[in-house]
């Protein structure tokens, strides 16, 4: 499989305005946001998932007209995959790292404190892990949402059973996470639970790209 | 608001969601998808299972591991309850690899098949559908009930109580044994009752047993119940005299425990204390003989003792200056080491550590906790803070638990056995690093108090990230601190109440207040000082709120207020004096002389801001006819620095003989008791009046003197009373002041003691040669001979 750029450049053409207003939102939210970052930020998580949502939904929209145009232009399946991730992480970095560089090397910290803020320099220390969490969010959050859009695009019935995993994999933190007695060991099974997901959404998203069925 | 928001927008796409995947509403677009196809390829299938399998897994284990109400270790549950939530559990587990296999086959049907399965299981351990499925007995708690004798050579005693005979101490039986074999008894076993006394017959004694009881109806209505229980103790075919005993306990849900301790005197063990005592105080007497000065023979003789740790010296550096050396030397002796450099000191850190660590448990204030205060400037303190920030940030607990005495609230041992703890501490090596880091702190503070070191700018963040410990940032201070409070305290300035956020309040003596105020002010800083100067209102108010809260039941004054003394008229200790003075009258305990004592301790905190006329008024507020014995009031004078007491007590004295019929009991007695404290403070007009009297009076005023010596006379103030009885012409008065002098015979004591040896008076060089005899004696005993008996000798069993 080789790069082709003109192919990462459709798709990011198509991400554009969700990417810009993605970027603008994230570097106020993070210059701006009076309190100081956690790893279980709400208004942080509920970014990720609509940044996720979009950009899945922009490029998994199987029964658009441009959807029908790409995969009809003699790219492969596999070619045409690897691309819309391609994309898709671009489009993470985008929204991602201005924030990530502005917490990481204290440009937030630095203005808060110009605001008298009365958390920041002294919870800077901390603010990095939630920076990492978030991306961790979208790793797990984007093939998951591309997932569902490629299982629901196959010619077989249940093409909902992704959507509905996904509602439990919504569930399943939103329980968990505000109690407050979890076990020493679970970040680690968590986190490993969390890899197995990843990659089973990575590979048979994969697998499955190559039989759904395009539509107009 | 943002749980209100999320639930908004995510509960209707959930149920929308659901509602269009099981087929209840329909897709604007055609299906394209023949209802012959099949539900979903192989691929589809397997990453459905497993990723269901991740989601219910991690649901899985949450609930079987760490829900609310449902112990981590099953051996805390009762027996029979820690089966059934197996039970449970396992079946849980295969309801929900069965969902999986469902999956396989039909994945929205195994999805929602298995989401009931894992909401069942979240629900049923710990909803009251167990409580009412199972048996009562099954959510009682396991109670463990240990009894031991206290006291040296303890162990081994037998134990019988309400005549059953439980077995040899120390002895650990639970609830449910022990109510089977022990009746309780309404009335007094037989035996027990002496008709010619209120107390109980010899051996027994009645301590209160700690029973467990259900109030009915509820698991969680498991209460201990004291009752009266009868006991004796034998040992060694003797039974126990001067017995008592008590105890106490608790726990959680599961698991509670109950430890009592009992106290008495068995004739043969007695004699072995009162030889090991006698052994003790002779490796003591040896220290004093040699100027303090001790050797490693001395360190191997002190260190076979029980109170052979750094406690025992560190009570007597109190009034004897001179044990702060024999620390010094213990510590070094202990280590191995004369000299400190960098390599040694490195070394002495790790094995410290090493010991700590294998230990799981670290005593600030013991010989390992001396020793840190000698080598810790020879230590790297940028490898002390970088460990420790690892330790900050890993999220572990710091330590288990922590103990320490009010006498000494700056030395705390800190445990870190993981046994029992959901979340793991830290090894115990940490708290050595921690102790380390606050001495390096205290040191650079004092070499450069207005600027930040290393410490305050890398440690007290991270204290204030990681742990949410304002308190343990505060120790250490600096101006990241310092910023980071008054910000907090010009966003959120109120001083109290419940109208606080959760993250602005602090609870202290049963109220909650400010928590950057409350920080703010007792901040041992220069940003600290200039606080409570600028807002001196808000800090005298914080020292109210602090002093006049129902839990302050003796109105203890908060110690900032003593922190600016310097500023004389202006300062809080003045400001604050009236208030203070005026809440000790609610104080507790509410006798006269409690209250004196307490408004004589403020005073003398005040040091020379406090007038004379300060003393005088405070004395002048007593109600005489409160104050039932003169030692009540002798007790309390030793609050007053020595320096103002003589002129205080002269003026007590006079006020006593102005106002002598306002003491209830035997005025003359007690006016001349208060003389004889006046004898004892080096009041020549008292000593001249003593020895002017008959010498039988005498005699007997020489007892109560003694008397008072021995308890109202500090260890350091005797020296200055025998100094001044070996001044006096009067022999009697030279004996007793020879007593003191052998009592703690440092050199420059045995050189007075010496010099009393040449007297003229027969009497004084007959009791002065003696003393220097017994001391010569103790001074050749061989180490050998004072050793521990606990470490040389099979105690009887």
């Amino acid at each position: 499989m080789k790069m082709k750029s003109s192919l990462l450049v459709f798709f990011l053409r198509c991400l554009w305005p969700v990417n810009a207003a993605a970027m603008s939102v994230s570097i106020l939210f993070v210059l701006l946001y009076p309190k100081y970052f956690l790893w279980n930020n709400a208004w942080a998580a509920v970014f990720i998932l609509i940044h996720s949502v979009a950009i899945t939904f922009i490029l998994g929209r199987v029964r658009s007209r441009s959807f029908a145009f790409i995969y009809t232009r003699g790219f492969s399946r596999d070619v045409l995959w690897l691309h819309k991730m391609l994309a898709s992480v671009v489009s993470v970095f985008v929204a991602w790292l201005p924030a990530a560089l502005l917490i990481g090397l204290g440009g937030r910290s630095a203005l808060q404190d110009w605001f008298r803020n009365p958390y920041l320099p002294i919870m800077a220390a901390r603010e990095m892990s939630a920076v990492w969490f978030w991306l961790f969010g979208y790793a797990i959050l984007l093939p998951m949402f591309h997932y569902v859009w490629i299982r629901k695009a196959q010619p077989t019935r249940s093409s909902g059973s992704g959507m509905l995993l996904s509602v439990g994999l919504f569930f399943t933190p939103s329980a968990l996470v505000p109690f407050g007695n979890h076990a020493p060991w679970s970040v680690m099974v968590y986190g490993l639970l969390a890899a197995v997901m990843i990659a089973t959404y990575t590979i048979s998203g994969f697998l499955l790209h190559r039989t759904l069925e395009v539509q107009k | 608001m943002m749980h209100i928001f999320i639930l908004l927008i995510g509960l209707p796409v959930v149920v929308l969601v659901g509602l269009r995947v099981l087929g209840f509403t329909r897709s604007r677009h055609k299906n394209f998808v023949a209802a012959t196809a099949p539900a979903g390829s192989r691929i589809s299938r397997i990453a459905e299972c497993i990723v269901l399998l991740c989601i219910a897994g991690a649901f899985y284990l949450f609930t079987a591991a760490t829900t609310y109400g449902i112990p981590q270790n099953l051996s805390l549950l009762p027996h029979g309850l820690a089966r059934v939530q197996i039970i449970v559990a396992v079946t849980a587990l295969l309801l929900l690899l069965g969902c999986v296999a469902i999956t396989y086959w039909r994945a929205s049907f195994g999805i929602v098949l298995a989401a009931i399965v894992m909401a069942g299981y979240g629900f049923i351990p710990d909803s009251g559908l167990m409580e009412r499925v199972l048996p009562e007995a099954m959510f009682a708690p396991k109670v463990e009930h240990t009894f031991r004798m206290s006291g040296k050579f303890a162990g081994g005693e037998e134990l019988w109580i309400n005549n059953v005979y439980l077995g040899k101490m120390p002895l650990t039986i639970t609830w449910d044994e022990f109510r089977e074999k022990v009746p309780f008894m309404a009335e007094p076993p037989e035996g027990y009752k002496d008709e010619n006394s209120r107390q109980p017959a010899e051996p027994w004694f009645q301590f209160t047993f700690w029973e467990t009881k259900n109030l009915g109806g509820s698991r969680h209505s498991y209460v201990a119940d004291n009752q009266q229980y009868y006991a004796k103790i034998k040992f060694n075919d003797q039974w126990a005299e001067s017995r008592l005993g008590g105890g106490g306990g608790g726990g959680g849900r599961w698991y509670r425990q109950y430890e009592y301790s009992f106290g008495g005197y068995f004739p043969d063990r007695e004699k072995l204390i009162q030889e090991d005592n006698r052994r003790f105080e002779s490796l003591l007497q040896k220290a004093r003989l040699s100027n303090y000065t001790v050797d490693s023979e001395w360190w191997q003789a002190y260190s076979t003792f029980d109170e052979g740790d750094l406690w025992t010296l560190r009570r007597l550096a109190k009034d004897e200056p001179g044990f702060v050396k024999v620390m010094d030397a213990a510590a070094r002796l202990k280590y191995g080491f004369t000299a400190v450099d960098r390599q040694t000191a490195q070394a002495v850190f790790e094995r410290i550590c090493n010991e700590a660590d294998a230990a799981m448990r670290y005593d600030a204030g013991g010989v390992e906790g001396w020793e840190m205060g000698l080598i810790f400037d020879m230590l790297d303190v940028n490898r002390l803070v970088a460990d420790y920030s690892k330790a900050l940030k890993s999220g572990r607990s710091l330590y288990s638990s922590k103990s320490g005495s009010h006498e000494y609230d700056e030395y705390w041992t800190y445990n870190h056995d993981p046994k029992n703890e959901f979340y793991k501490p830290v090894p115990a090596s940490v708290s050595v690093i921690r102790h380390a880091l606050h001495l390096w702190d205290k040191k650079l503070d004092a070499e450069q108090p207005h600027r930040d070191n290393l410490i305050e700018t890398e440690i007290a963040p991270l204290y204030i990230a990681y742990r949410g410990d304002v308190g343990a940032a505060a120790s250490l201070g600096g101006s990241l601190l310092e910023e980071y409070l008054l910000r907090q305290f010009h966003r959120e300035p109120r001083l109290k109440g419940m109208g606080l956020d959760y993250e602005d309040r602090e609870y202290t003596e049963g109220q909650y207040v400010n928590k950057w105020i409350y920080h703010l002010v007792q901040l041992d800083t220069p940003a600290g000082k200039e606080f409570r100067q600028k807002h001196s209102d808000i800090t005298l108010q914080m020292a109210k709120l602090m002093t006049t809260s129902m839990h302050n039941h003796e109105k203890s004054p908060p110690e900032f207020v003593f922190s600016d003394l310097e500023r004389g008229q202006k300062s809080l200790a003045v400001q604050y004096w009236p208030e203070l003075s005026a809440a000790i009258d609610s104080s507790f305990p509410s006798r006269e002389e409690s209250k004196l004592q307490k408004r004589f301790q403020y005073l003398a905190r005040m040091g020379d801001l406090a007038t004379d006329q300060m003393y005088i008024d405070c004395w002048e507020k007593i109600n005489l006819d409160q104050i039932d014995y003169p030692s009540q009031l002798i007790g309390i004078l030793r609050e007053i620095p020595r320096q103002r007491l003589l002129p205080l007590a002269r003026y007590i004295l006079n006020d006593l003989n102005k106002r002598n019929d306002q003491i209830r009991y035997e005025q003359e007695w007690f006016i001349e008791e208060f003389e004889n404290y006046l004898i004892c403070l080096g009041d020549d007009t008292a000593t001249t009046a003593f020895l002017s009297s008959e010498p039988k009076e005498k005699q007997n005023r020489l007892d109560r003197i003694r008397s008072i010596i021995d308890q109202y006379v500090s260890q350091r103030d005797r020296e200055d009373v025998a100094a001044y009885f070996a001044e006096q012409n009067d022999a009697d008065l030279k004996i007793l002041g020879i007593h003191y002098l052998r009592e703690t015979p440092a050199p420059e004591r045995v050189a007075l003691l010496k010099t009393l040896a040449q007297d003229t008076d027969a009497a004084v060089r007959q009791a002065a040669e003696r003393a220097l005899n017994e001391l010569e004696a103790i001074r050749q005993i061989p180490y050998e001979l004072l050793v521990s008996l606990a470490s040389t000798s099979v105690l009887p069993q």
